[in-house]
């Protein structure tokens, strides 16, 4: 599954360890959710596409099913 | 009451404590010689844990006892890992008991308690008003 963290964590500037702290979890883990190795719960993922002011299929991109967990 | 004291130290403080369990209990039986490796390893165990905890990293996080849900999964994962493989040398080594006619009780207990806590653990862990098993 394909994600924008990344990209969207690079337009507002924000570093790993920022967003991490953001969002109540370690770098590692948005590190993992960034490089598509790591699936986050469904709660994480509303928190990550709220922070970013988006919608979770617009965060979230279920077509690609490359990476799992 | 481990509620405060400050989650990176937790696990040392366990540890500390269960060192004093354990003299409590050997000491009476054995002397007070074993004091001489048992304080060392628990000191050791325990200063060890509390450093590795102030380390970036996943296994850190899990020392000072601030996993977050990736590393809960991870650390999951791990024990269940750990069941499945004690499990299996339980097994190995009650055959091997039983073959050299050693004693088996401390075996037994071994192969019982890890059926019995699955048992439970299904039991405990299903949703409330969930599916059928």
């Amino acid at each position: 599954m394909r994600n924008r963290v990344r990209e969207q964590r690079s337009q507002r500037g924000l570093s790993q360890a920022e967003l991490a702290a953001a969002l109540g979890v370690s770098r590692q883990t948005v590190i993992s959710i960034e490089n598509g190795r790591y699936l986050p719960s469904l709660p994480l993922a509303f928190r990550i596409a709220r922070f970013f002011d988006l919608t979770v299929d617009k965060m979230f991109d279920p077509d690609d099913e490359e990476t799992g967990t | 009451m481990m509620r405060f004291v400050p989650p990176r130290l937790r696990a040392p403080v366990s540890m500390l404590a269960g060192g004093a369990v354990i003299a409590a209990v050997v000491v009476p039986a054995r002397g007070w010689v074993t004091l001489v490796a048992l304080v060392p390893l628990t000191l050791v165990f325990a200063t060890g844990w509390y450093l590795l905890g102030g380390r970036d990293s996943d296994f850190g996080s899990l020392m000072r006892d601030k996993a977050d849900e990736r590393q809960e999964y991870r650390r999951l994962k791990t024990q269940a890992l750990v069941g499945i493989v004690m499990s299996a040398a339980a097994g190995v080594a009650y055959l091997a008991a039983l073959a050299s006619k050693a004693t088996l009780w401390p075996l037994s207990i071994l192969i019982f308690v890890p059926g019995v806590t699955f048992i439970v653990g299904w039991a405990i862990y299903r949703e409330p008003g969930g599916g059928q098993d």
